[in-house]
């Protein structure tokens, strides 16, 4: 089933030239979606357009069926995120406890939130006992963990990131991306992920659309995209990621 | 001859940041500096150059040539940059002044250590351009920083390094900030430019995928500490120190998810 839709979507910022056009990307529920590309091809935009931040210019983007942007509750509720710095995206000022609690209270989601947020920081293994402590006291990697935590502890459907784990040392990217393939598993939910990391996108993402120039050259299976890529932009971008030699 | 010879390096500040390090490159040598952040890899790279930010101090040895660098004089240290060792960051940008045209920057430089003035410097510029695979050259050294990429901003950076003819190349993450396609193209041609000139290349990354396209013989430091060195293939096959194998085993896990079949 269908969950999150860009149809035939359009941008560009006024006066300028176009950032996307006639990009449709279809997110099933329980099929993780990777947007590849390089710096300014509108991946960015395009998750952007998907959270409903920005209206695209022409086109739709569809949640269950209906129009993102007015689509409210239901729709915040389903669809969380997770930036790609953890330092930028967490409030300084406040407590973990606060932070992670956010989603519940902005969505005024009743229940008891302590035991919501003690299940969310579990799930994305911390200890319970880092509400009470502030941001600048982790981690990159338990910074990102934390953010995760915010975006899961309302239990949404689907989860868009934006370059999740480019930010952190390669072990820690490690652990993170099986933290995510995790919670894609336990809990049913979907990525759509912006990354520039093919490794990455292969190991979290079932589908993958190619953007080049804020055009989709091509989507599909993640291992026909990128195991025989049909498009030359794709067949440079796989030929150029660097690999280990071969022992 | 070794063009650096480090030895027994240590670096302060309130605390040991790099640890009794100890490594040499010889003329058309490479060597990788592997490890994560905090490691001390860029520290090193500091030392080496004499740049070393207010608060920290270097002890040990670090010879560039025949010059020591530990406890030398700024005066000693400009003759020694640019010549003895140049540098290329990860951020072309903090390399490059805002407020100059390309051309202007390139030929400070080729000046001050080619000695070429007027019609003769403007055409070192642009052979410089060249010699970097920059495509149109003279638009490129009329533009300004921001009116270029990423890719070509490191490419000039590169261009400035190797204007001073140096010895030794240093290059910090040169292609951590940017597109992977065009990481392999500035990987290939320093891999050209480091043959072609003889120099001598130390490369400071964090990921051994890229090491491996330059170098051949590495070391890993973890928390300030040199905890193996060796032969990057030998490392790759049976790391030793329990640091190295979590390195290699990580980077192998996500290279193994590119394999199609």
């Amino acid at each position: 089933m269908t969950v999150l839709e860009a149809r035939d979507v359009g941008f560009a910022y006024r006066g300028s030239a176009p950032v996307l056009t006639d990009v449709s990307v279809a997110v099933t529920e329980g099929r993780s979606v990777a947007l590849v590309g390089e710096s300014g091809a509108g991946k960015t935009t395009l998750l952007r357009l998907l959270l409903g931040l920005a209206r695209p210019t022409s086109g739709a983007v569809l949640f269950d069926g209906a129009d993102v942007r007015s689509a409210g509750q239901a729709f915040r509720r389903s669809v969380q995120t997770v930036f790609q710095d953890p330092y930028s995206s967490l409030d300084p000022r406040q407590r973990i406890g606060r932070i992670v609690a956010e989603p519940l209270r902005s969505l005024r989601i009743p229940g008891d939130r302590g035991a919501a947020v003690a299940a969310a920081l579990d799930a994305v293994g911390l200890p319970a006992d880092v509400v009470d402590r502030y941001p600048h006291e982790f981690s990159g990697g338990q910074r990102q963990r934390i953010a995760i935590a915010r975006a899961i502890v309302c239990r949404p459907r689907v989860l868009l990131a934006d370059e999740p784990v480019s930010a952190l040392d390669v072990s820690t990217r490690v652990r993170i991306v099986d933290l995510l393939a995790e919670l894609r598993e336990t809990r049913g939910l979907t990525l759509v992920m912006v990354s520039h990391d093919l490794a990455v996108v292969a190991t979290l993402c079932s589908q993958t659309a190619v953007l080049e120039g804020g055009r989709i050259v091509e989507q599909g299976d993640t291992a026909s995209v990128l195991g025989a890529p049909g498009h030359a932009y794709t067949r440079r971008l796989v030929a150029s990621v660097p690999r280990l030699p071969a022992v | 001859m070794s063009v650096l010879s480090v030895s027994g390096l240590t670096v302060r500040g309130d605390t040991v940041l790099v640890d009794d390090v100890s490594f040499a490159v010889d003329a058309g040598d490479r060597l990788g500096l592997i490890g994560e952040s905090g490691s001390g890899k860029s520290l090193t790279a500091l030392a080496v150059m004499g740049l070393l930010p207010a608060g920290l101090a270097a002890s040990g040895s670090v010879r560039l040539g025949d010059v020591e660098v530990v406890g030398a004089s700024d005066r000693e240290l400009t003759r020694v940059r640019g010549r003895a060792a140049a540098i290329v960051f990860q951020e072309p940008l903090t390399a490059l002044d805002p407020l100059m045209r390309i051309g202007a920057q390139v030929a400070e430089p080729l000046r001050r250590f080619g000695a070429e003035r007027g019609r003769a410097l403007r055409a070192a510029v642009l052979d410089a351009l060249r010699e970097v695979r920059l495509a149109e050259p003279e638009r490129i050294a009329r533009a300004y920083p921001h009116q270029i990429s990423g890719g070509q901003r490191q490419r000039v950076a590169i261009a400035m390094a190797l204007a001073c003819r140096p010895a030794l190349l240093i290059a910090d993450e040169p292609t951590t900030a940017l597109d992977v396609t065009v990481q392999a193209d500035v990987l290939t041609l320093l891999d050209g430019l480091v043959r072609d000139r003889g120099m001598g290349l130390l490369f400071i990354s964090h990921d051994l995928a890229v090491v491996s396209r330059v170098t051949d013989r590495v070391v890993v430091l973890e928390r300030g500490v040199a905890v193996e060195a060796g032969v990057l293939a030998d490392l790759l096959r049976a790391p030793q120190h329990p640091y190295t194998r979590s390195l290699v085993a990580a980077a192998r896990k996500l290279d193994t998810a590119l394999e199609w079949s």
